[in-house]
C-alpha cells in the first residue's frame, strides 16, 4: 500500500512539474522603471500619499530635464513588515524595475532592507532610522536623501548640551524614536556628558504626566523630543507646561510639522524650536508646495518628505542620464555616487555622496542645519543656521 | 460509474485507507504547491511569501480551533503564541547557539508552558472574560518584544548593529541548506520543508479532531457539565487543549521566521490574533476542513489584490467614502456570519446534510417498525450481552444522611437512600423537592456538607464527577445536552469512556490499536442504537430529532460507558404516551440485562412499571420510601403533590415515614 | 500624591467609554468591540456640524453624540442581535470586530489620518486639584463620566425604562412574558452606550484632535477598567477606572512612562483569575 502510494505521489510530481513555466521579463525600450513601495492602506497612508506624490511631481518636472523615459510602479506594502518584503520581491522581481524608493516607514525598511542590498538594485529612501544604512558594505545600494535620526542627535546634541543644561528625552516607542534615543545618549558619551532621563511615549498615549514628572524629578531643563508623530509632541508640550517643567528649550525635528501646529497652544511652543538642514520657510518650499497644491489639490502633509523623494529621484535620474542605461545597476550605482550635485526644485546641494557616503546630509557642519521655531501666531519661523544658534546669535 | 461507487463505499468502510488518502491529496498538493517555490526563479518568491504566510497561519489557525471551534473559548491570543515560537526559536538559534531544529523544539515547549500557565489561571473564565484575558496577554507579548534589549526590540531580530546582518542564516537540517524565499536564483527549499511539518501537522491535528479526544472538547464547548459526566476531567483537558493550541501557534510563528528572515515587532500585533481567528471563524470553526481553507482564504484576500477591483468600483463613486481591502475583509467577516454561520466549510456541509437526511429517511420511513426496536433486535442484543450478576440483594449506591446547603437554603436535607444491584429505583417528588440535586450530589457536581456516598462500598462524595463517572456510573439530564450540529452517531461515540481517558499523543498519532478501537466502538454505537430504538437515524443531525428521540440517544450515550448505574433525570418529561411506554420497555430490558438505574421521574406510570423501590422527596428530605405501589398509596406522598391534605387525620404518617426511612 | 490624582483624573476617560460596555453587558450580555469608532464618529460628526455657527456649541456636542446613539443602535440591530442568539453564540464578538474594521477603513479613506482639530467644547490649560496640576479637559471628562454615572444608576432605579433595563438584566425570559421584547431594551442600551461613546470622543477630540483611531488608543484601557470594575455594576467603571489608572500612573510614575500600562493590565489578569466577575459584578451563577 504504502510503496503504491510513493510511486503514485512521484507519478503526479512529474506532471505537475512539467507545467510549471517560467518567463524572464523586464523593459527594454529604455524606460526607467522606479518601484515605489509604501503603505497606501494600513493606519498611516499619509506617508504612501507624500511619497507617491512628490514622486510624480518630481518625474514629471526632471523626466524632460534627464531626457528620460521614466514610469512608477507602485505596490502596496499595507503598512506591515511582512507586506513590504513581499512588495519588494514584486518589483524586484516581477516589474523588474531599475530601482527602488521606500518604504518610508522605519520598521517596513529595516524588514526588506537586507534583501535589496543583497540583491543589489538602486534603493532610494526617505526613512530616518539610521540601522537601515549599513555603510560597512562594500557594495552600498541605498541612498538616503534625508538626514539620519543619528546625524540629527549629533547636531542637537550640542545644541542640547550647551551652557551645561540637564538634558532629558522623551521618544516616542517606535523605530524612529529609538534609534533617537540611542543616538543621542552615544553623542552625549562624545561630549563627556550624561542624558540625565529617559522617557518613552507610547504613540496615542492620552496622558504623560508621568514622564514629564520624571524629568521634573532627574532636574531636566533641556528636552530632545524624539518623536514620529505631532500629535504626540503636542500631548508631551502639553504635559510640559502643565507640569511647569518650565526647560531652557525643547528641542525636536521637523515631523513636528505634521499636525503640531493645528493641535498645540501657543504656551507650548515657547522655548521650543527644531533643526532640519532644509530651509522650510525659504521660497523654494513654498513653490514646491505651491505645486503639489495645483496638482493634487490638496497641501502636502509631510513637507519634509516631499522634499526628500523629490531629492532621490533626481539624485537617481542624474545617476542614470550619467551611466547611460538603468538596467546597468552597478554603473547607476557608481554614477550616483558621483553625481556633482543634487537638486530639489531651487535648491542645489553639491557633491552630495561618495563611494563611502551615501547620506545626503552630513552632521560635520553646524551651519548647514537651520533652526525653526513657531512665532505667537503659530507660524513656522526660521531662527538661523544651527552655528549662529550656539554662539548666541538666533 | 458503479465502480466509483463502490469504491468510494470501500473507502468509507476502511477508515485507514481513508486517512491514507487524505494524507496523500495533502501530500501531493503540498508538493504541487512548493514546485515554484523549489524552481529559484525570481517571479516565484512574492507568491513563495504568501504561501508562507498561508502555512504559517494555517497551522495556528488549525491549533486555534481546538479552542475556538471544538471548546468553544474565543481567543484573542493565538498571535501571542505565533509571536513566542517566532522570536524564541530565533533567539535561541542565533543568540542561544542552539541547533536549530532543538531551538524550534525548545520555543515550541516555552509556548506550550505559557499556555498551560495562562490555561491554569484562567479556566473560570468563559466567553469575553476569556477573550479579554487573551487580549491582554497579546498585548503584552507586543510590548515585551518592543521593549526588550535582547531581542532587538524595534531594530528588528536580528539587526545590523547587534549582529551584523538583518537576515538569519538559513538553517542547515540534515546536511541541507533550507534557504527562504528571498533571493532569486536559490531555490526556496525551506518552503518544501515547512509544507511537510505542516501536512504532518494537519494530519495530526486531524486525527485529534476525529478521536475522542476531539470529541470531549466538544463536550466542553457544549457544556462543561455534561463533559464532567462524560467522564473528562474538564480541567486538565482544557489546560491540555490551550497548551496544545498554543504549540500550534509557535509552530506558526517558526514557520514564519523561516520564510521571512527577520523579524520586526510590528508584524505581531493584535491584528495578528485577529487574522488567525478570522481563518478559523471564516472557514468553519469547529470543522476539520474549516480553518484550513479558511487560512487560506483570509491570507489570499489580505496579502493579494484579488480585492482591488471591488476598491476601484467604490472609487468610481467616491473618491473618499470607500472601503479597501480591511475594511472589506472586515464586511466579508459580518457577511459570513449572517450567511454562512458554520463558515465556508460548515456551510457546505450543511447543505450536504440537508440532501443526506432525506435519503436516510426514504430508507426508514416505510418500515416504521425500524425506528421502534423489534423484538428480534433486542433479543439478540440481550444474547450477545453477558448478563450480570442479578442479585438484588448486592448493595451498589448507598447515600446516608446526605446534607447540601446553597446559602441559607437546605437543598437536600439528610437523605438517605440505596440502590441494589439490577434494581431500579425512582425518585419523586414535588417540584423543588432537591431531587436533581441529589442525582448531582451522587455525581460529584457539589460536594455534600454532611454525610456519605458510596458506590460499591467505596467513597465518592469527595471525588470530582469525572472520577465517579469512571468508576461505573452515567446519567442523563433534565434536558437533553447533545452536540446539536453532529451526527446521533457522534452523539453516543462520545459517551464511551475513552473520551476522558484517550491520552494526547494516541489520539494524535492514531496508531493501529486506536483503528480497531474505533472500530468496536462504532460496532457497539449500532447496537447501542438499535437498542434504544435509533437505527437508521446514525447520520442525522441530533438537533433535528424530535424530542423522545433526543431522550433515547441521551441513553444510548450514557449505555456506550458500560455503567453499573444508570441516572435518568425525568426521563419521560416532553414524551407523548407511545414514546413513555417504549421508554419503559426500554428500561425492563435495561433492567433484565442487570443494570442498576436511579429514575428521577414524575410519570407514575412509568414509575409503577419499572421500579423495585421508590423514594420520595419533599421540601429536601425523604417522605417516605418502599414499594412503588406502597410509596404512591401514601396520603402525604399525594398530599405533597397535590399540594392539599389529602390525609384525614395525619397522626400515623409520621411514625410510617420513620420506618421508611 | 501626583499619581494617584493624575490617575483619578485620567481613569474618568477610562470608565465613561466602559460605561458603555456595562450598559451593553448587563441588558445583551454583548459587549461593542467597535465602540472605539464611535467615539470617533461623534467627533466627526460634531466636527461636521463645528461649522455651523446658528448652533451653540452644547448643540453641536448633542448632534454628534444623538447620530453616535442613533448608529450604535442600527449597528445593535443588524449586527449585534442576529449573532447573539443563545448564550453560546459568541458570533457578535467578531461581527463587531468587523464593524470596527469597516468603519475605522471609512473613516480613514473619508477624513485622512491625521489629526484635526474640534474647536470647541474644550476647557483648555491646567488647574490644580489638590496640589497637583492637571489637564482641565481631563478633569471635565472625568466629571462627565461621575454625572452619567449617578444618572445611569439614578435612571435604572427612578424611570420605567431603567428599571425594564435591570429586570432585562435579571431574567430576560421573564421581560418578554411582560410583553416587553428584550430587544427593545437592547436597542435603548446600544442607543446609549453608543451616545456615551460618541460623547467621550467628542471630549476627547476637543483636546487631542479629531482621527479615525481617536477610540483605538483608549479601548483597550477602557476594556481593562470594564473588566476590573465589574461589567454588571453601573459603579463598576468608576471604581474600575480609579483603580487601574492609578496603578498606571503609579506604575509610569515609579518606574517609566511606558511600563505603566504594562501593570494596568497585569492587574486585569489579577482580578480575571482571583475574581472573574469584576470588583463590584455579580456572580452571575451558572445553571447546570
Amino acid at each position: 500500500m504504502k510503496k503504491l502510494a510513493i510511486v503514485a505521489l512521484a507519478t503526479a510530481a512529474l506532471a505537475l512539474s512539467a507545467c510549471g513555466g517560467s518567463s524572464e521579463g523586464g523593459s527594454s525600450d529604455g524606460t526607467v522603471r522606479i518601484g515605489v513601495v509604501g503603505p497606501e492602506t494600513g493606519p498611516a497612508p499619509q506617508y504612501y500619499t507624500d511619497l507617491i506624490r512628490p514622486a510624480e511631481l518630481a518625474v514629471a518636472q526632471l523626466a524632460e530635464k534627464y531626457d528620460l523615459k521614466v514610469e512608477l510602479v507602485e505596490v502596496d506594502d499595507q503598512g506591515t513588515p511582512d507586506g513590504a518584503s513581499r512588495a519588494v520581491q514584486k518589483l524586484l522581481n516581477e516589474e523588474n524595475v531599475d530601482a527602488i524608493l521606500g518604504p518610508p516607514l522605519s520598521g517596513n525598511a529595516l524588514q526588506v532592507a537586507d534583501v535589496i542590498q543583497r540583491t543589489g538594485r538602486p534603493w532610494l529612501s526617505p526613512a530616518i532610522a539610521p540601522e537601515i544604512m549599513d555603510e560597512s558594505l562594500e557594495q552600498n545600494w541605498l541612498f538616503r536623501t534625508n538626514y539620519n535620526s543619528a546625524d540629527l542627535s549629533e547636531v542637537v546634541a550640542s545644541l542640547l548640551f550647551a551652557d551645561d543644561a540637564k538634558v532629558g528625552v522623551v521618544h516616542s516607542a517606535d523605530a524612529y524614536g529609538q534609534s533617537g534615543v540611542d543616538s543621542v545618549k552615544a553623542e552625549a558619551k562624545k561630549l563627556g556628558k550624561t542624558v540625565a532621563a529617559v522617557e518613552a511615549i507610547q504613540p496615542g498615549a492620552t496622558d504623560f504626566s508621568a514622564g514629564i514628572s520624571r524629568l521634573k524629578a532627574a532636574g531636566v531643563d533641556s528636552v530632545f523630543l524624539a518623536i514620529t508623530a505631532g500629535a504626540d509632541t503636542s500631548t508631551v508640550t502639553k504635559t510640559i507646561a502643565q507640569q511647569g517643567l518650565k526647560p531652557k528649550r525643547v528641542v525636536t525635528n521637523a515631523t513636528i510639522m505634521a499636525d503640531f501646529a493645528e493641535l498645540a497652544d501657543p504656551g507650548q511652543w515657547e522655548n521650543l524650536v527644531f533643526v532640519d538642514p532644509r530651509d522650510l520657510v525659504g521660497e523654494n518650499l513654498a513653490t514646491i508646495a505651491k505645486d503639489y497644491q495645483a496638482k493634487f489639490d490638496e497641501a502636502p502633509i509631510l513637507p519634509t518628505n516631499v522634499y526628500s523623494v523629490m531629492a532621490a529621484i533626481d539624485a537617481y535620474l542624474a545617476g542614470v542620464a550619467e551611466a547611460g542605461d538603468a538596467g546597468d545597476y552597478d554603473a547607476v550605482r557608481k554614477a550616483m555616487e558621483g553625481i556633482a550635485s543634487v537638486s530639489v526644485g531651487a535648491d542645489t546641494i553639491d557633491a552630495p555622496f561618495a563611494a563611502g557616503d551615501h547620506e545626503l546630509y552630513e552632521a560635520e557642519d553646524p551651519s548647514a542645519w537651520n533652526v525653526f521655531g513657531f512665532n505667537d501666531k503659530g507660524d513656522l519661523e526660521m531662527r538661523g543656521n544651527l552655528e549662529e544658534c550656539l554662539s548666541g546669535t538666533c | 460509474m458503479a465502480r466509483l461507487t463502490e469504491l468510494a463505499a470501500t473507502v468509507r468502510k476502511r477508515p485507514a485507507l481513508r486517512d491514507l488518502l487524505w494524507v496523500l491529496a495533502l501530500g501531493l498538493i503540498a508538493f504541487w504547491a512548493s514546485r515554484p517555490a523549489m524552481s529559484g526563479e525570481g517571479i516565484t518568491l512574492a507568491d513563495s511569501q504568501i504561501l508562507g504566510s498561508i502555512c504559517a497561519i494555517m497551522v495556528a489557525a488549525v491549533g486555534l480551533n481546538f479552542l475556538v471551534g471544538h471548546a468553544r473559548l474565543v481567543s484573542l491570543g493565538q498571535g501571542a503564541f505565533f509571536a513566542i515560537g517566532a522570536y524564541a526559536s530565533a533567539w535561541l538559534t542565533l543568540d542561544g547557539g542552539w541547533h536549530p531544529l532543538l531551538a524550534m523544539v525548545a520555543a515550541l515547549v516555552i509556548a506550550g508552558v505559557i499556555g498551560a500557565l495562562l490555561a491554569m489561571a484562567s479556566m473560570r473564565l468563559r466567553g469575553p472574560s476569556f477573550a479579554m484575558i487573551t487580549l491582554v496577554v497579546t498585548i503584552l507579548v507586543e510590548r515585551i518584544l518592543v521593549e526588550w534589549a535582547p531581542l532587538g526590540r524595534l531594530s528588528g531580530y536580528p539587526n545590523t548593529l547587534d549582529h551584523g546582518s538583518g537576515l538569519l542564516e538559513p538553517i542547515k537540517v540534515f546536511g541541507m541548506e533550507l534557504d527562504p524565499p528571498l533571493f532569486a536564483g536559490i531555490p526556496a527549499d525551506v518552503i518544501l520543508a515547512i509544507l511537510i511539518v505542516l501536512v504532518v501537522a494537519l494530519y495530526g491535528y486531524r486525527n485529534v479532531s476525529q478521536s475522542s479526544w476531539g470529541r470531549s472538547l466538544r463536550a466542553i464547548g457544549t457544556s462543561e457539565h455534561l463533559a464532567a459526566h462524560l467522564g473528562v476531567n474538564v480541567y486538565a483537558r482544557k489546560v491540555a487543549a490551550m497548551a496544545v493550541a498554543s504549540v500550534y501557534g509557535a509552530v506558526g510563528g517558526v514557520f514564519y521566521v523561516q520564510v521571512f528572515a527577520h523579524l520586526q515587532p510590528e508584524s505581531f500585533n493584535i491584528y495578528l490574533s485577529i487574522t488567525i481567528i478570522l481563518a478559523v471563524m471564516l472557514g468553519g470553526a469547529g470543522t476539520v476542513l474549516g480553518p484550513i481553507v479558511g487560512s487560506i482564504v483570509i491570507v489570499l484576500l489580505q496579502q493579494t489584490d484579488v480585492l482591488q477591483p471591488l476598491v476601484t468600483a467604490q472609487k468610481n463613486i467616491s473618491e473618499s467614502w470607500y472601503l479597501s481591502t480591511p475594511g472589506l475583509i472586515g464586511l466579508l467577516l459580518i457577511l459570513t456570519l449572517a450567511v454562512l454561520p458554520q463558515g465556508l466549510v460548515g456551510g457546505v456541509q450543511g447543505l450536504v446534510h440537508r440532501f443526506r437526511p432525506a435519503a436516510v429517511n426514504a430508507d426508514v420511513e416505510p418500515d416504521a417498525g425500524a425506528a421502534a426496536p423489534t423484538a428480534e433486535a433486542a433479543e439478540m442484543t440481550e444474547q450477545e450481552e453477558s448478563p450480570r450478576e442479578t442479585s438484588g440483594e448486592d448493595v451498589l449506591l448507598t447515600v446516608r444522611g446526605v446534607r447540601r446547603m446553597f446559602g441559607g437554603l437546605t437543598a437536600v436535607d439528610g437523605v438517605d437512600l440505596t440502590v441494589r444491584a439490577g434494581q431500579v429505583h425512582a425518585l419523586i417528588g414535588p417540584n423543588g423537592a432537591g431531587k436533581t440535586t441529589l442525582a448531582n450530589l451522587i455525581t460529584g457536581v457539589y460536594a455534600p456538607n454532611e454525610g456519605e456516598i458510596a458506590l460499591r462500598g467505596q467513597r465518592i462524595d469527595t471525588a470530582p464527577t469525572y472520577r465517579i463517572i469512571r468508576s461505573g456510573i452515567a446519567r442523563t439530564f433534565q434536558t437533553p445536552l447533545l452536540f446539536g450540529h453532529e451526527t446521533v452517531e457522534e452523539n453516543v461515540l462520545s459517551g464511551f469512556a475513552h473520551t476522558g481517558t484517550l491520552p494526547f499523543w494516541k489520539a494524535w498519532l492514531k496508531l493501529p490499536s486506536e483503528y480497531r478501537r474505533d472500530r468496536v466502538m462504532r460496532e457497539r454505537t449500532a447496537e447501542l442504537m438499535e437498542l434504544v430504538g435509533l437505527k437508521g437515524f446514525e447520520h442525522l443531525e441530533a438537533g433535528s430529532l424530535s424530542y423522545g428521540k433526543q431522550r433515547a440517544l441521551e441513553i444510548a450515550r450514557a449505555l456506550a460507558s458500560d455503567p453499573s448505574l444508570l441516572i435518568l433525570d425525568e426521563p419521560a418529561a416532553g414524551l407523548n404516551t407511545a414514546e413513555t411506554a417504549e421508554l419503559g420497555q426500554l428500561m425492563l430490558r435495561l433492567r433484565a440485562r442487570g443494570l442498576a438505574m436511579i429514575i428521577v421521574e414524575h410519570h407514575m406510570e412509568l414509575v409503577t412499571m419499572v421500579s423495585d423501590e421508590v423514594t420520595c422527596m419533599n421540601t429536601g428530605s425523604v417522605l417516605a420510601h418502599g414499594k412503588p405501589a406502597e410509596v404512591l398509596a401514601d396520603p402525604h406522598v399525594v398530599e405533597a403533590y397535590l399540594g392539599v391534605s389529602a390525609v384525614a387525620e395525619p397522626a400515623g404518617a409520621p411514625l410510617e415515614r420513620t420506618d421508611n426511612a | 500624591m501626583d499619581a494617584i490624582v493624575s490617575g483619578l483624573v485620567l481613569g474618568g476617560l477610562y470608565a465613561l467609554v466602559a460605561q458603555g460596555f456595562v450598559l451593553t453587558y448587563v441588558t445583551s450580555r454583548t459587549i461593542n468591540f467597535a465602540s472605539g469608532e464611535f467615539l470617533a464618529i461623534g467627533a466627526f460628526v460634531a466636527l461636521g456640524v463645528g461649522s455651523w455657527s446658528w448652533l451653540p456649541t452644547p448643540g453641536k456636542v448633542a448632534v454628534g453624540v444623538v447620530a453616535a446613539g442613533i448608529i450604535g443602535a442600527i449597528a445593535y440591530r443588524l449586527l449585534v442581535v442576529p449573532f447573539a442568539r443563545s448564550e453560546h453564540d459568541s458570533r457578535w464578538l467578531l461581527s463587531t470586530v468587523g464593524l470596527s474594521y469597516v468603519l475605522l477603513n471609512l473613516l480613514t479613506h473619508a477624513e485622512g489620518a491625521n489629526p484635526q482639530k474640534l474647536p470647541f467644547a474644550r476647557a483648555e490649560g491646567t488647574t490644580s486639584l489638590l496640589g497637583v496640576a492637571v489637564n482641565k479637559q481631563q478633569l471635565w471628562i472625568a466629571l462627565v463620566a461621575v454625572l452619567v454615572t449617578v444618572a445611569l444608576v439614578l435612571g435604572s432605579r427612578f424611570t420605567s425604562a431603567g428599571v425594564l433595563m435591570r429586570a432585562t438584566a435579571e431574567d430576560p425570559q421573564a421581560v418578554s412574558l411582560m410583553g416587553v421584547s428584550p430587544r427593545r431594551v437592547g436597542v435603548m442600551a446600544y442607543a446609549l452606550a453608543s451616545a456615551i461613546a460618541g460623547l467621550a470622543g467628542i471630549l476627547w477630540a476637543a483636546e487631542v484632535g479629531a482621527t479615525p483611531g481617536l477610540g483605538v488608543h483608549i479601548l483597550v484601557s477602557a476594556f481593562a477598567v470594564g473588566v476590573i470594575g465589574g461589567l454588571t455594576s453601573f459603579w463598576g467603571p468608576l471604581v474600575g477606572g480609579a483603580l487601574f489608572a492609578v496603578v498606571v500612573q503609579v506604575g509610569s510614575y515609579q518606574v517609566g512612562a511606558l511600563w505603566g500600562q504594562v501593570f494596568g493590565l497585569l492587574l486585569v489578569i489579577v482580578v480575571l483569575v482571583i475574581r472573574p466577575e469584576g470588583l463590584l459584578g455579580r456572580r452571575m451563577e451558572a445553571k447546570l
